[in-house]
């Protein structure tokens, strides 16, 4: 894999919050390691409060104002930047990096027709178009992402829109700009499940055809299956695990992505309604994780060295962050095929 | 067969300004057996959550009836309605005060439906939070300091303090990450051998409906398309509606 192919190399980011007084500051993401190719779609999972949305923040340059972030590198197609400055983010947000959120409808501003808000769009980052350029790049973008009528949709509020409908919007205004990168932060999760699929294929099609990279964070195991090439299992600020969609669904190596997956009600507890298996405990807040590794505590299979204060050290750019890693000759052999 | 929930060609329209008007509900029939798991699928829209609220006495209905163990949910007195019947909303986030702590949260329906000393109070409320699998120093806490699937617990716990036969589940763990599902999944399974606890269970993901459910019933813009045990909805699907939200439901890819 050549270092051009990537799009987006990050390596060992840290996310600290700052804290009142003379108290340390929160560790919240802890030597996290990520990098993307051109056209791919990685899929983040873990639960609420792992630090995936923060992750994702930081990549667009908006994290809230008591946190601030370190990195060792943070390559963006070729370029490199030493430190977060807002003027460099600001040309990159919105025409290189587009976002779309769980809520649609709290996205798009209720106050302005559809219309408008394209032209909000085209203002910052489309200036070379005429008015009525403008307008027919808008109708064509409705439809492109399967909106019936556009002409007519253009003078609509949001509110005239169903939830599937206005995430498609979403996605158009977000494609305004031909971006390079699109973070869906749990795109589908507001919907029903037949208007789910159709926002999915929307999302892998514009992947596909404008070579758009995707990081798509979820924390549905089966809506990622389906989405991503690649999957980073996200725990208590850490990537844990990251490998192809396809060795993580069948071989998941962490004790963590293994008990994600099982907790899932599978085909065999559903013919045996056999008890399902959650995982004991909750994610340690940030400030309150145990030294060694974080899922040691609700870990079936921790032994006395996951405690220990090296194990940072012994994991660290480790594609499994664990001492004992699971199926770890399957793994292998599924590493070697990527 | 012991029916505890009968309802019958339940109407229910919403007038619209201008005359308009929405069915939400178009002559539903639907039974509970005791014991059950009845789950009720189909898309936003399609009168699940309505039918829900029209049985918790929260909309009236407009034509139709309801019987609760063979008599009209209309000629019981609110009190005695609700000690057979109560409800587990989908979001714990809003759906539990944040400005009381969590025994009063599940001492409410005692207070207001009897009049029990402090004392008793106290012992009911550590019963249930500890039947829901929490620990009873929970109770003096607020829900803000609360996980995601310990506040469900909490909803449940509430839920189950006027001792009902009836629960109606409603999204009770679509906010919830699946590792927490499966542990509330099992808590509801295993409360309702218990007590004898018989459910309708609304939901979205159909490998859960299959997982917990006994019967099926599919709704589709406010009517009942198809209804059957949980098998015969799956195996030999009939509807082309059903089929539809079956097709559309996603498994873990596991070939590729």
């Amino acid at each position: 894999m050549s270092r051009e192919s990537l799009l987006l190399d990050i390596k060992d980011l840290n996310i600290f919050f700052k804290n009142k007084g003379h108290k340390k500051d929160t560790h919240a993401i802890r030597g996290l390691d990520l990098s993307l190719k051109e056209g791919e779609i990685l899929g983040i999972v873990g639960e609420s409060g792992c630090g995936k949305s923060l992750t994702n923040l930081c990549i667009m340059g908006l994290l809230p104002d008591q946190s601030y972030a370190t990195w060792e590198q943070f390559n963006w197609r070729g370029n490199q930047y030493s430190e977060f400055k807002e003027k460099t983010w600001r040309g990159l947000r919105g025409s290189e990096i587009g976002m779309i959120f769980q809520n649609p409808m709290s996205s798009l501003n209720p106050t302005l027709s559809l219309e408008y808000q394209f032209e909000e769009i085209f203002k910052l980052h489309r200036k070379d178009l005429s008015k009525s350029q403008r307008k027919a790049e808008a109708i064509s973008l409705l439809e492109r992402v399967g909106i019936t009528q556009a002409e007519k949709r253009l003078k609509s509020y949001p509110f005239e829109l169903s939830g599937g409908m206005a995430q498609r919007v979403m996605i158009a205004t977000v494609m305004a700009t031909s971006p390079r990168l699109l973070i869906a932060d749990e795109p589908t999760t507001a919907l029903d499940v037949t208007i789910q699929n159709q926002v999915l294929d929307l999302i892998k099609d514009l992947s596909q055809e404008n070579k758009m990279s995707v990081i798509f964070v979820t924390h549905d195991l089966a809506v990622v299956s389906h989405m991503a090439d690649r999957i980073n299992v996200m725990y208590a600020g850490e990537i844990v695990e990251s490998a192809s969609c396809s060795t993580l669904i069948q071989n998941p190596s962490h004790p963590y992505a293994h008990a994600l997956l099982n907790s899932l009600p599978t085909e065999e507890a559903i013919i045996h309604k056999a008890q399902l298996k959650s995982i004991p405990g909750q994610v340690p807040s940030f400030n309150q994780r145990p030294e060694g590794c974080s899922f040691a505590p609700r870990c079936p299979y921790q032994k006395e060295d996951c405690k220990s204060s090296e194990f940072e050290q012994m994991v660290k750019h480790k594609k499994t962050r664990c001492l004992y890693p699971l199926n770890s000759l399957q793994s292998k052999a599924g590493a070697l095929h990527e | 067969m012991n029916k505890i929930i009968e309802i019958d060609q339940l109407t229910k329209r919403y007038e619209l300004s201008g005359g308009d008007y929405i069915d939400a509900l178009k002559g539903i029939d639907l039974h509970l057996i005791k014991g059950e798991t009845l789950g009720l699928v189909g898309e936003s829209g399609s009168g699940k959550s309505t039918l829900a609220k029209i049985l918790m006495k929260l909309e009236a209905l407009n034509s139709g009836r309801i019987l609760l163990k063979e008599r009209d949910s209309q000629l019981y007195k609110p009190k005695e309605y609700f000690s057979h019947i109560q409800m587990v909303f989908q979001d714990p986030y809003s759906s539990l005060n944040p400005r009381k702590t969590i025994f009063s949260i599940i001492t409410e329906p005692l207070v207001i439906n009897k009049s029990l000393t402090q004392e008793e109070l106290r012992r009911i409320a550590k019963d249930k939070i500890e039947l829901v699998g929490l620990n009873s120093q929970v109770l003096e806490r607020y829900p803000h300091t609360l996980s995601g699937g310990q506040r469900q617990r909490v909803g449940i716990a509430r839920a189950l303090t006027l001792e009902p036969e009836v629960l109606i589940l409603d999204e009770p763990i679509s906010a919830l990450d699946v590792s927490i599902q499966a542990a509330i999944l099992n808590l509801l399974i295993d409360l309702q051998k218990k007590l004898n606890l018989t459910y309708l269970f609304i939901g979205h993901d159909l490998n859960v409906i299959r997982y917990i459910a006994d019967r099926v019933a599919v709704m589709y813009l406010g009517e009942i398309v198809e209804m059957g045990s949980t098998d015969d909805i799956f195996k030999n699907t009939k509807h082309e509606y059903t089929k539809k939200l079956i097709n559309s439901s996603l498994d873990l890819k596991n070939d590729n």
